[in-house]
């Protein structure tokens, strides 16, 4: 702790001097990153090391790209609009889809709530949503026409910052609890490091926290006065990076996009890859959703088939770090699916 | 009953029957007096060619109106269609619409600081730069200033926001850590936001405080200088006063602009809308500084996911309304200001226009604070 | 010393004391003060221009890598290259500008030309006032909501590009207002008179001879609210949507969605997972930058040559 906290002093003084003298952005910079103090004083954790993610565990396992064939009857717009977690996928899929049928996808990332809104309104073709439609609606029936379609499983995995590395890969569920509460503020609390936590969260309105709150916090609301609250799943990365002790969530694909920046690790023992998963230890996911209104038809329901199609499934999806939706047991797919939800439909 | 029908159904209507009345009914008096106003005393001929014009006239003020119109239409479903309480809503401290919940209570107190903070540091040095650029700087020095303003006014504010997460956030953190001796604090919260901010609105507050300062009679600064007085006593004691309506105009616009910026300070205020910016406690350091929010930021945040008719979209728009009667109030008090300057800026003076002898450097400078600036008070009369 | 005793003479002479001391330390000390003051603010603008500066190399040197030809003008299914999202920035920039520029100057002529001082010009200045203190995320939330969903009596053009321009119109409108205000302001009255004199109505002022006059300080103002206009997100953000087709995106049709540079970095540095997301983002960011010094050095002093070469020789020989 002492080493660690003379680090940062130190670097902390040149800091501050450059604050004082004006100019002292520029000051940090040659700083560098202050945060690799060294520290060996903790006993060894419970828990805290029982298991680690692997670069390897969360990076995507191909990089090749799917290949459309023409649907005979098909052409015109197909508008997308929804979750951002899902956006991509489409995006990409869909220019495959174009390149051989001639058609004009567009995939607009403005949320799960607009998805949903917008293909109940009929304002767009496909409606991409985080959560299950009923979840979202604010009075009863609203969404009852909408159709599902299971396209893809997204994993989240929770993160912490790069200084924790080797010394925290594994929290059991009721330690992230006392995190996320607020009952746990220092590291050591858990057997780690002499460290203060630092709590990255998304959004109250986010489909991740949803995700985050149903299946680790056991659907909890957590108030922690000292959470920072980052819009977007960039921005916690940024956070948790930044800061020492910092623990954050994220989805996998874009955890993978920062490997030396920030750590991914396990919960309860359990990484977040599709063997896990599918036994059932591995709780922190969520079904991706593609809804029509009504049965899928016309260009819309060949877009959907081709999303489904081994081209997609095989090759864009896994390149994005998804998981596939179909080959998860059915034990998984019940557990994550709340009471009452209509059965998605068969292309 | 909202807003947009209150105007189209009972405001409209009632301005035609009146105007209309009166001509009708208010005898030559009244139809000669609204003729006057209306044509302005152009021929018809004139006015015919006039009307584009007026019309471009006309759509920037059905523009106003209209935003005001959506904006306040949707205001006010929070309290009738939601029935929370209007005193629940601004004294609210718990912001969780998924609950029910829609406090805003914090956000006006975390935007208010996230202001005052970025004032406060941005008007002691866009003075001085101000000053600087009027009456210290050379002719080069002078014009190199001014792309320098035009490019701090220019960088996107998501890149502002970006570039604080990696340099801002960082050194706060650092600074407030070694203060208080202790790793306590991740440097995501307003003190951040308002280092970001107050680079932000420099280039407005300079630019205007520019024109101000320009605007002062060459007769002041060599009047002081006759007396014996130095530079800075000339400044101190004469240029500055004189300019102060002015500059003052600059500080509440670059105001304006701290309190609706957004992206960049959802970047680095953390965000939290159930914090205050800043919490006492009895131990060492007697303060934490916790990561807040803004009704800007959560504005932003809120409404990407919020479903259109539940409780959240509305409470959305219920600040928008609120931010939008806050930049009312802060353009009407830089109306105000500006009116009581004794030197205006060259181009507000009633008549308007210049001289050949006057337009000058003058005339491209104008359209760059206009630029930097997010709106100048024009003519008060 | 000469100095300073001649400074004290009178004084001393109307007392009869010597006041010399008292005098000469305060003198000095207000020259020092002045001296400080001085180099105060040489280093506070020094060191603001060194700030711009080192924001502007960081964000360069972190994104130069990926910028080639390539990059800025084609689309890909890997979506790492970024040439729909330069095309719909400058798509919606001149869109916006189309309809924006002619209604601020319209307005403009108004103002400075036939409104007398009065009730109206007071409502239409507060109307550009007021307009432009309309923080930019609620434009967004009213562009959305009126131009792009077609809920509560809104326009329903759809998440495009048309109402981002549009968005990005009532965004713009008061600057350009002002700008052609000024514009309009800087024709000498000489010019006015002369118009008159030779026989011409208003209307034959206005668009013979005041129009063409005010273009060139017109135009410096157009560029500078360009470049504003390039790095605007907040507004664009839920009116242009945040995505481009991959294909399909070089076409004028405005009620295509596509994103701007700005819109592209934000959900990429947001959500983006595609390969090498980062370093797109940084590239695309450096690519705003760069897009900004085009507009507010090149292309302004650009403008300004070419005023000079075409404005050589007439009335407007003050300048300087």
């Amino acid at each position: 702790m002492l080493d660690r906290f003379n680090a940062i002093r130190s670097t902390g003084a040149k800091a501050f001097l450059g604050l004082v003298i004006a100019s002292s952005v520029i000051l940090v910079a040659a700083c560098g990153n202050p945060t690799t103090g060294g520290n060996s004083s903790e006993s060894g954790a419970s828990t805290l090391l029982s298991c680690s993610v692997s670069a390897n565990d969360i990076a995507p396992t191909v990089t090749s790209s799917g290949t459309a064939t023409k649907v005979p009857g098909v052409s015109g717009k197909i508008n997308v609009d929804g979750s951002s977690a899902l956006a991509p996928l489409f995006t990409k899929a869909g220019a495959e889809f174009d390149a051989a049928n001639g058609t004009t996808t567009t995939v607009t990332p403005n949320g799960s709530g607009t998805g949903l809104k917008d293909v109940e309104s009929g304002a767009v073709n496909i409606g991409l949503s985080d959560v299950f439609a009923q979840t979202k609606a604010t009075t009863p029936g609203q969404y009852k026409d909408l159709v599902d379609h299971q396209v893809a499983v997204v994993a989240f995995t929770l993160i912490v910052n790069n200084d924790l590395k080797g010394r925290v890969s594994n929290l059991t569920k009721a330690d992230i609890q006392k995190i996320y509460f607020g009952q746990v503020t220092n590291w050591s609390q858990l057997g780690g490091p002499n460290e203060l936590i630092t709590v990255v969260n998304r959004p109250t309105t986010s489909g991740t926290r949803a995700t985050f709150k149903q299946y680790v916090l056991d659907g909890q609301n957590e108030h922690n006065s000292g959470a920072i609250t980052q819009d977007n799943t960039g921005a916690v990365v940024a956070a948790v990076k930044a800061t020492p002790g910092a623990i954050g969530y994220a989805s996998i694909g874009f955890a993978a996009q920062y490997p030396n920046d920030v750590t991914p690790i396990c919960i309860d023992g359990a990484k977040p890859t599709a063997t896990d998963i599918n036994s059932g230890k591995y709780v922190f996911w969520g079904i991706e959703h593609a809804y029509t209104k009504g049965p899928a038809t016309g260009a819309a329901k060949a877009l959907l088939q081709y999303v489904e199609s081994d081209q997609v499934q095989n090759n864009d999806l896994l390149a994005l770090s998804y998981l596939q939706a179909k080959n998860l047991s059915a034990a998984a797919i019940s557990s994550h699916t709340p009471a009452g939800a209509p059965t998605p439909e068969a292309l | 009953m909202n807003l947009l029908q209150i105007f189209t159904e009972i405001v409209v209507p009632l301005v035609v029957i009146t105007v209309g009345g009166l001509y009708l009914l208010g005898g030559p008096t009244w139809r000669q007096r609204i003729r006057q106003y209306l044509t302005m005393g152009y021929s018809r001929a004139e006015l015919i060619r006039m009307i584009p014009f007026a019309l471009c006239a006309v759509i920037v003020i059905l523009a106003l109106l209209v935003v005001v119109l959506f904006v306040g239409g949707n205001a006010f479903q929070t309290f009738t269609r939601d029935h929370v309480s209007l005193i629940a809503f601004f004294t609210g401290k718990v912001w969780y619409p998924d609950n029910g919940q829609v406090g805003a209570l914090y956000l006006i107190v975390g935007t208010l600081t996230v202001t005052v903070l970025a004032v406060v540091i941005s008007t002691p040095i866009s003075v001085a730069l101000a000053v600087f650029v009027t009456e210290v700087a050379p002719p080069w020095a002078r014009q190199f200033m001014q792309p320098v303003l035009e490019l701090f006014a220019g960088i996107p504010s998501i890149v502002y926001g970006l570039l604080g997460i990696e340099l801002v956030v960082p050194l706060v953190s650092y600074a407030y850590n070694y203060l208080v001796g202790a790793f306590l604090y991740a440097g995501f919260g307003v003190i951040a936001a308002g280092l970001v901010l107050a680079i932000m609105i420099l280039p407005t507050i300079t630019s205007i405080s520019i024109d101000a300062l320009a605007a002062l009679p060459q007769g002041l600064r060599e009047a002081s200088l006759a007396l014996g007085a130095t530079r800075w006593q000339t400044i101190r004691r004469t240029l500055l006063p004189a300019s102060s309506s002015g500059i003052f105009t600059g500080v509440i616009l670059g105001t304006g602009r701290a309190v609706g910026e957004t992206l960049a300070v959802a970047f680095l205020v953390g965000s939290n809308p159930n914090n205050l910016p800043i919490q006492f406690t009895n131990t060492f350091p007697y303060f934490n500084l916790q990561p807040a929010s803004t009704i800007t930021v959560q504005i932003f945040e809120d409404f990407k996911e919020a479903t259109p008719g539940s409780l959240n979209f509305d409470a959305i728009w219920t600040l928008s309304f609120v931010l939008l009667l806050i930049s009312f109030l802060l353009v009407a008090a830089s109306r105000y200001v500006a009116s009581r300057g004794a030197y205006k800026a060259t181009n507000q003076r009633p008549s308007g226009r210049r001289r050949s002898s006057e337009t000058g450097v003058a005339s491209s400078t104008a359209a760059a604070a206009a630029v930097t600036a997010s709106a100048l008070p024009a003519s008060n009369s | 010393m000469e100095a300073i005793a001649k400074d004290v003479s009178v004084a001393e002479r109307r007392t009869g004391q010597p006041q010399i001391d008292a005098r000469a330390a305060r003198r000095a000390r207000a020259r020092l003060a002045d001296r400080i003051v001085t180099y105060t603010l040489w280093s506070i603008a020094l060191a603001l221009t060194g700030l711009l500066i080192y924001f502007i190399f960081y964000i360069i040197q972190q994104g130069a890598s990926l910028i080639n030809w390539q990059f800025v003008t084609q689309s890909n299914e890997a979506g790492n290259l970024v040439g729909p999202e330069v095309f719909n920035t400058f798509y919606i920039l001149i869109l916006s500008l189309l309809i924006c520029v002619p209604l601020g100057m319209g307005c403009a002529i108004y103002l400075v030309e036939y409104a007398r001082q009065g009730a109206v010009t007071t409502v239409i200045r507060f109307a550009t006032e007021t307009l432009a203190g309309v923080p930019s995320i609620i434009l967004g939330l009213f562009g959305f909501i009126f131009f792009a969903s077609s809920i509560n009596g809104g326009l329903g053009f759809g998440v495009s590009r048309l109402a981002g321009a549009l968005t990005l119109v009532i965004l713009n409108l008061p600057l350009l207002v002002r700008v052609s205000e000024d514009a309009l302001r800087s024709v000498p009255d000489e010019l006015r008179e002369a118009s008159a004199a030779l026989g011409a109505n208003k209307f034959q002022t206005v668009t013979r001879v005041l129009i063409p006059a005010a273009i060139p300080a017109l135009t410096t103002g157009v560029i500078l609210t360009a470049g504003k206009m390039i790095g605007e997100t907040a507004a664009l953000l839920y009116t242009t949507g945040g995505n481009s087709p991959v294909t399909g995106w070089f076409s004028l049709n405005p009620f295509l969605p596509g994103d701007t540079l700005a819109v592209h970095l934000y959900e990429l540095r947001a959500e983006g997972i595609v390969a090498n997301a980062q370093q797109i983002a940084n590239s695309t960011a450096t690519l705003l930058i760069i897009l900004l010094l085009v507009f507010n050095l090149g292309l302004r002093y650009l403008a300004g040559l070419l005023n000079r070469w075409f404005a050589g020789g007439t009335s407007r020989t003050s300048r300087g």
